[in-house]
């Protein structure tokens, strides 16, 4: 008997002939599966729950010309409501990283119609002393999940919590993020991994920094949509 | 008092360690490979991951022993205890001479922690730490004033989650399981109550914390109106010495329950229907004016039920997440209504008198003997009114069923062999 990631009940698996084929494992309990909500229409270029084809965030970030022509969209697997809350709760601060394991699943699911070639992960990195005090990062453990290439070359200037700062604050360019050393990634395609998208700031500012290596196209892949 | 206590050691050491090929953790007690899991600084437990991490990286403070004062300790008053509470009371005092595990098993409402006040005196006027722990936040609440008034020149400490007294030093502290997590090798005597009610019960964690906040080869007495599986294991084996009161204070027997046999009860309460033996029942009971408490298994059955039965019966549904609980509670006291619908939540510590107990959907999970046993124990608990008609409803005998029924019959046995049954 396994036991449910979150909440610790056993995962009531009732036996059928299914079980024999199917070899897919059950991180999470029925309950705590039914309470994530799942990322369905909403915005074409984000996944943001509106009624509008696309909301006034991405008409923002498409206003700043020069991204448009390389970052594609975000997709995200679910939104981030208050189960989710407590997930990321548990995950971050309490720095549990075996839950990013029940999210394994349905990550794979979205990234098997991905065609493979030419691909790269770029997680979002985190501050040295943030890293150090919690062990892990969230974002490396995510892309880690899929099993593409990872290129870990970005690094974190500032410590301060991105949830810690105003909308305003947030997508101010600045250099927070800076890449180690200049790559060659002509013709490749760049998939941003984090965890939670928010205003989508992080995404934006970190693509900005592959304009000039000649890359194709750059996605962001995130966890939870906000 | 305690000028005389020489030194409270708290020593930082690593949260997990490693013994051969397998992780430890120091914190919980946890040695469940299982719970473990590696991040990229080291490996951490899963165990007792809501206290904040414990890891191999990590260091944790822990309490250790602290030599005490000996004081000649003493109850403010006379406790009169009854004769059977006095044998009891024998018993803990010699199970803690002799460094034994004891097991107090108790009927509800049988006066268990009278019972273990000579034991704390004993330990107490030797220069001991005695810790009386509880998985219950309210039972400390509740025991901290009492003790304080019972006990003479004793310094006692509560803690619990929100406490003022942490760190705090004494010779007797009142806890919550949980608060047991920082200390190490520490209490010479640990009287567990409750240790069959949540969150205690089948708590691997919880149960860490209690081995290791007593010194080695240190006693337990444990206190319980209905042990665990484990405990009476343990019971029948010889393995742990136990002293069984089997009766009330009133010296009734407990009411036996009777099993009554229906058909997809829980399918039909989802389509609002509700089986024709189960209206009947309430019906009668409607008409002899008696109160009722209706256990069902989960809160949406409940829901279901309500709504079939708001119509025609004065009924409530109180559940966990039911905002004015206390009010509708108190209400059933005051016979404002007939019904009260519930959950597993009020099995344990609410008293009604004169009321009749049924269950609908009794083979369910949730309702294993020891809560069926709690719910029966819910009725007939007034001197005036000890029998009570209690029925469990049913689509088929479980296990538990028949081991809940089993135990009441045989502690009622047990009560008349002694010749204690009025």
């Amino acid at each position: 008997m396994r036991e449910c990631l979150y909440c610790h009940q056993y995962i009531d698996k009732s036996m059928s002939f299914a079980c024999l084929f199917n070899q897919e494992k059950a991180y999470l309990c029925s309950e705590c599966v039914s309470k994530l909500e799942k990322v369905q229409g909403g915005c074409r270029r984000c996944g943001k729950k509106t009624t509008d084809e696309i909301c006034s965030d991405c008409l923002y970030w498409q206003s700043l010309q020069d991204t448009n022509k390389y970052l594609v969209n975000n997709t995200s697997l679910y939104y981030y409501n208050d189960f989710a809350k407590a997930l990321i709760q548990q995950l971050k601060f309490l720095g549990d990283c075996k839950l990013l394991l029940a999210f394994k699943p349905d990550i794979q699911a979205i990234f098997k119609k991905v065609k493979h070639n030419n691909i790269i992960l770029v997680p979002v990195p985190l501050h040295e002393e943030r890293l150090a005090e919690r062990g892990f990062n969230q974002s490396y453990l995510l892309a880690k999940l899929i099993k593409l290439p990872i290129l870990d070359i970005v690094i974190r200037n500032d410590n301060t919590k991105q949830s810690k700062k105003r909308k305003q604050a947030r997508i101010v360019i600045d250099n927070q993020y800076q890449l180690k050393e200049e790559v060659d990634l002509t013709n490749k395609t760049i998939i941003i991994v984090d965890d939670i998208y928010t205003t989508g700031a992080t995404i934006h500012k970190i693509a900005r920094l592959f304009f000039n290596s000649g890359v194709k196209k750059i996605y962001s892949f995130t966890l939870f949509r906000s | 008092m305690l000028k005389e206590f020489t030194s409270l050691a708290t020593n930082s050491i690593p949260g997990v360690i490693k013994h051969g090929n397998k992780y430890y953790c120091n914190r919980c007690g946890n040695s469940k490979q299982k719970a473990f899991y590696r991040d990229s600084l080291g490996v951490y437990c899963r165990n007792c991951l809501v206290f904040g991490k414990s890891a191999t990286y990590s260091t944790i403070k822990r309490e250790e022993t602290i030599i005490s004062s000996t004081n000649r300790c003493c109850l403010t008053k006379v406790v009169h205890l009854s004769d059977m509470q006095k044998l009891a009371s024998q018993h803990c005092v010699n199970a803690y001479k002799n460094n034994k595990n004891s097991l107090i098993y108790a009927v509800c409402g049988a006066g268990k922690t009278e019972i273990v006040y000579e034991v704390i005196l004993t330990a107490l006027n030797e220069g001991k730490v005695v810790g009386f722990a509880t998985p219950r936040k309210d039972v400390v609440l509740e025991l901290y004033p009492r003790f304080k008034r019972d006990f003479y020149q004793v310094e006692i400490v509560a803690l619990y989650g929100g406490s003022q007294d942490k760190g705090k030093l004494g010779n007797l502290y009142i806890t919550t399981t949980h608060q047991l997590i920082n200390f190490y090798q520490f209490f010479d005597l640990i009287i567990l109550d409750e240790v069959d009610a949540f969150p205690y019960y089948n708590n691997k964690m919880l149960e860490g914390f209690v081995q290791k906040a007593k010194k080695r080869g240190a006693p337990i007495i444990f206190l319980t109106a209905t042990p665990t599986r484990k405990l009476q294991y343990l019971m029948k084996r010889k393995k742990l010495d136990y002293f069984i009161i089997p009766l009330r204070f009133h010296r009734y027997p407990i009411p036996v329950p009777r099993v009554s046999l229906t058909t997809s009860t829980i399918q039909k309460l989802n389509k609002g229907e509700c089986p024709k033996k189960i209206l009947a029942w309430l019906a009668s009971k409607k008409q002899c004016d008696k109160q009722v408490f209706v256990f069902v298994p989960d809160i949406k059955s409940g829901l279901n039920l309500e709504k079939i039965l708001k119509p025609h019966f004065a009924c409530e549904f109180v559940h966990a997440e039911s905002p004015d609980r206390k009010q509708k509670i108190s209400d059933f006291r005051s016979r404002k209504y007939q019904f009260i619908i519930t959950t597993t939540i009020l099995e344990r510590g609410v008293t009604v008198s004169n009321v009749d107990v049924c269950i609908i959907g009794c083979d369910a999970e949730i309702f294993d003997e020891r809560a069926i046993v709690q719910i029966v124990g819910r009725a007939g608990r007034d001197k005036n009114y000890p029998t009570a008609d209690v029925v469990l409803f049913c689509d088929y005998y479980t296990r538990e069923i028949k081991r809940a029924i089993r135990q009441i019959k045989r502690m009622n046995k047990l009560a008349k062999k002694m010749k204690l049954l009025l």
